[in-house]
């Protein structure tokens, strides 16, 4: 049996964190996994958790009246999913929907957030894990703007 | 300079269409079986001549190793490609051709390859796909990653479902926008860079789309430590001749024409930055 | 025209701010490309006669700087005036050295007697010449 700390170890947003950092983000996660179509993070709700996905495909969308669910990006093993756990009011903007069975860690974002405030240099390490990912987000997004196989004419 | 039957270059060969086939609403294949076949590299393009409305370069997009047909899938984006689009079986269309540099699939033997296609652009690409599955053992792992503008607009959607079933191929679909009765990826073509499998030190890279996105791709790829010398792009411009002579496709020092259309990354890397070149 | 290293000077100044000084004045106009004696730029025209059954292909003049010289679906490769007199005058003075060898220029200054606005090509360079010593 794995603990959590040897599941954070692995996945590659936690890479080259020392052990020391790792038993502290274990300590506020746990292991949760989702069937297919279960919603990681419902739009609106509270957002308590983020999760380090292992295994699985996640969608990150909204429901658009009339025209069903649109789906922003797909999230796959080693990504990440939730950030609206660092900010206030700490609700979430989208849905996260397992497409296929999904192996998780969940982080409880209160606990993790605690942890930064008492130790803000491993709170620094945590946020810009996290603002790398933000970025490498954006910038993807921003591609998807472009429209680029749209023709322009 | 052409010898032999066609002496001269600039004049085409007079084909009729035997099969049209629709893609896509702006998209059409068309077929011909030219007379002693229509060898080509892949990656090479034909001038194609709609009488009376013009003549543009068309990436071929069949098999090489069939030379009996000559294939090109065409997107309707201008009075010409539209007026050959619309050239039913029977419609005789002017062709000459085959035309530049070719995807170095020899060159890249025995090491991995990696393979990004965005939009139209898996069609120039396609006779390179179709040389490597004939000639799969000789090279490592290979990765096809697909991005298009959305489920419904995805081209070859037979073909490259019938890639994703093979074992010893990795074929990764994704569109910039979606629902969710797509099960597929949703994000930009770059972003499944980083979910390939390869060994950077011994991969060659194929890249072939818009501009925009293929600038965008060799970042990832340069990130990923593939080197610019073995990343390959295809380039496109606007070409009268097609063989290095009336400067319409001059890019820097070179003809895209007969330089191109297949360019080693390094070799117009610098330019490549630079705008409106 | 100071012509030391000058397929060298060109090809390191694409981002000049000349270009953008020199298309103030330039017109666009191609009478540049149409009096060189180099300059082998062509289109291909197609003239059909009155009964449609034949076609002559025509080979005529073309300049790059034009505006559908490097058009390609739905756009211009080079919208800007100043990215036209870059390119005729990098192909002419530096790339020329890669394709044939040599100079694309044979000095005799047609281009800048038949330029309206009076631009002239040995300035130019020089203008890029002196902004690089400047900057150095």
């Amino acid at each position: 049996m794995k603990r959590i700390a040897d599941l954070v170890a692995e996945h590659p947003i936690f890479a080259d964190l020392d052990d020391a950092d790792r038993e502290l983000i274990a300590g506020c996660g746990r292991n949760v996994t989702f069937k297919p179509g279960e919603l990681l993070t419902r739009e609106g709700a509270a957002a308590n958790e983020f999760f380090a996905i292992r295994k699985g495909k996640v969608s990150i969308g909204t429901h658009v009246p009339h025209l069903g669910d649109a789906v922003i990006e797909t999230l796959d093993a080693g990504d990440v999913v939730g950030w609206s756990w660092l900010f206030p009011p700490y609700r979430t903007h989208f849905d996260a929907r397992a497409i296929v069975a999904t192996h998780t860690i969940a982080f409880d974002g209160a606990c993790l957030r605690t942890k930064c405030e008492s130790d803000p240099a491993f709170g620094y390490k945590l946020i810009k894990r996290f603002a790398a990912v933000m970025m490498d987000r954006m910038q993807a997004t921003r591609l998807q703007l472009l429209d680029m196989y749209g023709n322009w004419r | 300079m052409e010898t032999g039957a066609n002496p001269n270059p600039m004049l085409p060969k007079f084909l009729r269409v035997v099969k049209r086939h629709r893609e896509l609403p702006d998209t059409w294949t068309l077929d011909f079986d030219p007379v002693g076949g229509f060898p080509f590299l892949p990656g090479q393009f034909n001038m194609m001549y709609a009488f009376g409305i013009g003549e543009v370069p068309v990436s071929i997009s069949g098999d090489p190793a069939r030379p009996e047909t000559l294939v090109h899938t065409i997107r309707a984006v201008g009075k010409v490609t539209e007026a050959l689009c619309a050239a039913g079986p029977g419609t005789e269309v002017g062709i000459r051709g085959p035309y530049g540099t070719a995807w170095p699939v020899v060159e890249a033997e025995g090491g991995d390859l990696l393979i990004i296609a965005g939009g139209i652009g898996l069609a120039p690409i396609r006779p390179a796909l179709y040389h490597i599955f004939a000639n799969r053992s000789k090279y490592g792992r290979v990765s096809i990653l697909i991005g298009g503008r959305s489920p419904e607009v995805l081209l070859y959607p037979a073909e490259v479902r019938q890639w994703r079933g093979r074992f010893d191929v990795e074929v990764e679909v994704t569109v910039d926008t979606s629902n969710q009765a797509w099960r597929g990826n949703v994000g930009v073509v770059t972003s499944l860079v980083r979910r390939a499998s390869f060994d950077p030190a011994v991969t060659t890279a194929f890249v072939c789309g818009p501009e925009v996105m293929f600038r965008y791709a060799t970042i990832e790829l340069t990130k990923a430590g593939i080197s610019p010398n073995r990343t390959f792009v295809s380039m496109e411009r606007n070409m009268k001749c097609a063989i290095g002579l009336c400067g319409h496709c001059q890019y820097g020092p070179d003809f895209v024409c007969k330089d191109g259309p297949v360019f080693a990354f390094d070799k117009i890397e610098r330019l490549f930055r630079i705008r409106e070149v | 025209m100071d012509t030391e290293g000058i397929r060298d000077l060109l090809q390191r100044n694409y981002e000049n701010a000349r270009w953008d000084d020199v298309a103030l004045r330039c017109l666009s106009c191609t009478n540049c490309t149409m009096v060189c004696p180099t300059c082998f730029c062509s289109t291909i025209e197609d003239v059909p006669d009155l009964s449609m059954e034949n076609a002559d292909r025509v080979r005529r003049w073309d300049s790059c700087f034009t505006d559908d010289f490097s058009y390609i679906h739905g756009g211009n490769m080079r919208p800007s005036v100043s990215s036209r007199y870059r390119h005729w005058i990098t192909h002419k003075l530096s790339t020329w050295y890669d394709q044939f060898g040599t100079s694309g220029c044979v000095g005799c200054g047609r281009c800048i007697t038949w330029c309206p606005p009076g631009i002239d090509i040995t300035e130019e360079v020089r203008a890029i010449r002196a902004s690089e010593e400047a900057s150095s």
